[in-house]
């Protein structure tokens, strides 16, 4: 089996048909979402249209990776909820200044718990896109349990590394220097990401 | 004069010449091997010499030196027995020259140890033996043959050196001559001659002459043999662990044990355990098993060297025997396992293997110093039990579970052999787990659920953008290892304190999620055609409730062959027992057992994943028959 099969098989049916490539560029309604979403993820305001914001900036292939690269620099939320909207929109991009963005928080000590394990949940599925670590294991660790790992159908199309196919390596420098780390939810979340790296 | 120092001059010499020998003798000497056992009994006639049998006449010059012809022998080997024998007889004779009973002369006193005249005219003679170049021994003291021919036995060990062997006759101590005596220089007078000088009574002599007042008549014969050893000991070389020997000493032919002076000779048994290189050595411990008798009996526990000492024919002799103490002499070692032996034996992982070890033939006692196994587990660290802090395994069979390939070793002795090394190479062969039972439970889900799992966050958003937002499969695997899924070995086998794998240490989760907007009725239901268009083939609010089974059925729930989460549980079933079958540690590293597992169960996980994505949506997409509306 190929990627390329996998990429156009992920979901229900063959391929999705609302947001293609370069759509944004084609598309004044999807380019005026994109700015308006962008615009949004910056400001956090109106705070009732962040879940569309998240949602919509995954169809802006222009403008999508520098606006959430750019988030990741600002002061980041710390609620669960916005982070995972954060992150869950960020891996749509794989790009290098994104990346160099979220390493930053995660190597942050200052950035706060939730914020680095999430910087660094993002940071390892750019390195072994596919699989993930129980985000809940994660930050509430079972007593002698091993993190759960996770797979999700209809994700194969996500796999594609773009600009980080070779990031492997930097990411597993990363983890093991946050092996160590001070925080002990951090350095655990290191471990276990270290444990389903190839 | 002293016996032991006595004067070459006063001598008279018996020569015993090697002559008639036609035996090989290339360089010009007797060799005998002393010491080799199969020639122990052995004897080579070195030569005879038959003596002239006359007095001598006058001319002759027979008193201080007669010399017998030949006059030398070749010397004898070193560290060898040469066995004379004297017969016939050899006698001292009244000078008949001096005339004492005529008054020509007078015998004043007699140095004679012993008396030196007897009415028969026979005379009393010490035999010296004269081992040239050093020593000089006396074998005889009273050197008696009678007239009758018996023998005289002489039994003479050579030195390191090779040794010229001479018999000398003790001169006979003379008379010293009062009132008659010869001229000066003579040796003797004849009866009236002119050599004799009458002396005065109140003369004494300015010169005295010793004259000898026995003379040697011989009438014998002399042979030399020699022999390889005058001792023999008879009795095993080997001797199995446990049993009582019997060895015997013996004089070699009609040899007798005899000390120097005629006494029976007393035996010496003297036992050198573990000495089994027949050379003394300083460190070996001496024991004396017997004594005195010529029969002796003990039992030896190891091997050694047995040593005889005695006495025969007045010289002291001894002969040694190297005895083996063992085991059957053709007794090994053998150790099976499962009744092979060496390698090739092969167990099932969490099987048994029995190990024996064995005489071949049967019947020797073996002890065993300790069973050790040794191999690696799964964590490429090195496992060896028992290790030196456990206590050794001792008994003649070791055996238990096995879990790991490995090496078997035993260290131990047979019949009381120093111990040795066997060992049996062991290969644990895999059990068949190609479709091994997996743990599981499928389950709806919400989508707050389906968010939460993942570590990148959100991956549906609240509103659904394309068809695959409708329903999505997530699996997650919780490793454990608990007593549920591991084995614990603790029999003091070879595997003691190993745990291996019982099952599949995997709790898999399916998650099925259908969207909430799809039922909900919220904004994307609203957002959808009510009735059919005339165009077109939108997706009704009223076909909502059969999309929802649709999707159900995709993502396989309840499970069923043709869903992702029947394909995923198929695909992961099929190889996760074979990617953790071998996963062995010690019982006290179960975490890392567990990352081990979890490290080989995450690829199965993501082949299980990318199959089930593949085939279910390529063979059994979701048919809606309609197009949904987006936003």
């Amino acid at each position: 089996m190929n990627k390329i099969l996998l990429c156009l098989t992920a979901g229900l049916i063959v391929a999705p048909p609302a947001l293609t490539a370069q759509e944004e560029q084609r598309d004044v309604h999807v380019r005026n979402d994109c700015r308006l979403a962008a615009q949004i993820i910056r400001t956090g305001e109106p705070a009732p249209h962040r879940e569309w914001a998240y949602g919509a900036i995954r169809a802006c292939d222009q403008t999508g990776g520098p606006a959430l690269a750019a988030a990741w620099t600002q002061t980041l939320p710390s609620d669960r909820d916005r982070l995972a909207k954060l992150a869950g929109a960020s891996r749509h991009f794989p790009t290098r200044e994104l990346f160099n963005a979220v390493r930053a928080v995660a190597e942050d000590p200052g950035a706060g718990t939730t914020v680095r394990v999430y910087a660094l949940g993002l940071l390892a599925s750019f390195a072994q896109p596919g699989i993930y670590l129980d985000m809940r294991d994660l930050l509430e660790p079972r007593p002698g349990r091993l993190a759960r790992t996770w797979t999700m159908s209809g994700d194969a199309a996500l796999n594609e590394r773009g600009e980080l196919v070779n990031v492997l390596p930097e990411v597993r420098a990363l983890l093991d220097e946050l092996r160590s780390a001070d925080d002990a939810v951090v350095a655990n979340a290191a471990r276990s990401f270290i444990s389903i790296l190839p | 004069m002293h016996p032991a120092a006595p004067s070459r001059r006063t001598f008279l010499w018996l020569a015993l010449v090697l002559t008639a020998c036609d035996l090989p003798n290339p360089a010009g000497s007797v060799h005998v091997s002393p010491t080799a056992e199969s020639r122990a009994e052995s004897a080579v006639l070195l030569g005879a010499y038959a003596a002239p049998n006359r007095m001598p006449v006058p001319g002759e010059s027979p008193t201080s030196e007669v010399r017998l012809e030949p006059t030398s022998i070749p010397p004898l080997q070193p560290n060898s027995y040469v066995l004379l024998r004297i017969s016939g007889t050899l006698e001292a004779v009244r000078n008949p020259y001096l005339g004492g009973s005529a008054g020509q002369g007078h015998i004043e006193r007699s140095y004679s140890p012993v008396e030196s005249t007897e009415s028969t005219g026979r005379g009393a003679t010490n035999v010296w033996l004269r081992l040239s170049p050093s020593n000089l021994t006396r074998i005889s003291y009273f050197f008696r043959p009678a007239a009758n021919g018996s023998d005289l036995v002489l039994m003479v060990r050579t030195g390191a050196q090779p040794t010229e062997v001479w018999a000398e006759r003790e001169r006979m101590p003379g008379a010293e001559v009062f009132y008659y005596y010869c001229r000066a220089g003579k040796p003797y007078c004849t009866p009236d001659g002119p050599d004799w000088i009458k002396p005065d009574t109140s003369y004494r002599p300015l010169v005295k002459t010793w004259l000898e007042d026995h003379w040697v008549v011989s009438s014998h014969v002399v042979t030399a043999t020699a022999i390889a050893e005058p001792l023999i000991m008879d009795g095993p070389t080997s001797v199995a662990l446990g049993e009582t020997a019997v060895f015997t000493a013996r004089p070699w032919g009609d040899l007798r044990l005899r000390y120097p002076h005629g006494q029976p000779g007393d035996v010496q048994w003297m036992w050198y355990p573990t000495d089994t290189t027949g050379t003394a050595s300083p460190l070996s411990r001496a024991e004396q098993v017997c004594s005195g008798r010529p029969v002796c009996e003990f039992e030896p526990k190891v091997s050694g060297r047995l040593h005889v000492s005695s006495y025969v024919e007045g010289a002291p002799v001894e002969t040694d025997r190297i005895v083996r103490v063992q085991k059957h002499p053709d007794r090994e070692l053998r150790l099976e396992c499962n009744g092979a032996r060496g390698s090739g034996v092969v167990v099932r992982r969490g099987g048994t293997i029995a190990c024996a070890v064995a005489s071949d033939p049967l019947g020797g006692k073996i002890e065993v110093e300790k069973w050790w196994f040794s191999g690696v587990d799964s964590r490429g660290q090195p496992y060896q039990f028992p290790t030196e802090e456990d206590s050794p395994e001792m008994g003649l069979s070791w055996s238990g579970q096995l879990a790991i390939s490995g090496t078997i070793h035993v260290l131990a002795s047979i019949d009381g052999a120093p111990a040795v090394e066997q060992s049996v190479s062991v290969q644990v062969e895999a059990r068949d787990w190609s479709d091994e039972p997996i743990k599981y439970e499928i389950r709806r889900g919400t989508l707050q659920e389906y968010n939460a799992v993942a570590s990148v966050g959100e991956i549906v958003g609240a509103q659904p953008l394309a068809d695959h937002d409708l329903g999505r499969m997530a699996a997650g695997g919780s490793v454990y290892v608990t007593s549920d899924v591991v084995d614990y070995i603790d029999d003091y086998g070879p595997n003691h304190r190993l745990a291996f794998l019982k099952a599949v240490p995997i709790e898999l989760e399916l998650l099925v999620m259908v969207h909430p907007e799809m039922e909900n009725r919220g904004a994307f239901y609203r957002r959808q055609a009510v009735t059919p268009p005339a165009f077109g083939a939108p997706c009704l609010q009223r076909g909502f409730s059969r999309y929802v089974e649709q999707i159900l059925a995709h993502e396989g729930f309840p499970v069923n062959p043709n869903a992702h989460t029947g394909v995923y549980l198929r695909e992961y079933r099929s190889r996760a027992g074979r990617a953790v079958e071998d996963l062995v540690a010690p019982n006290d590293a179960l975490p890392a057992l567990g990352q081990l597992a979890l490290s080989r169960l995450n690829p199965v996980g993501v082949h299980a994943d990318a199959v089930s994505d593949y085939e279910v949506d390529t063979n059994h997409p979701v048919r809606f028959g309609c197009t949904f509306r987006w936003r």
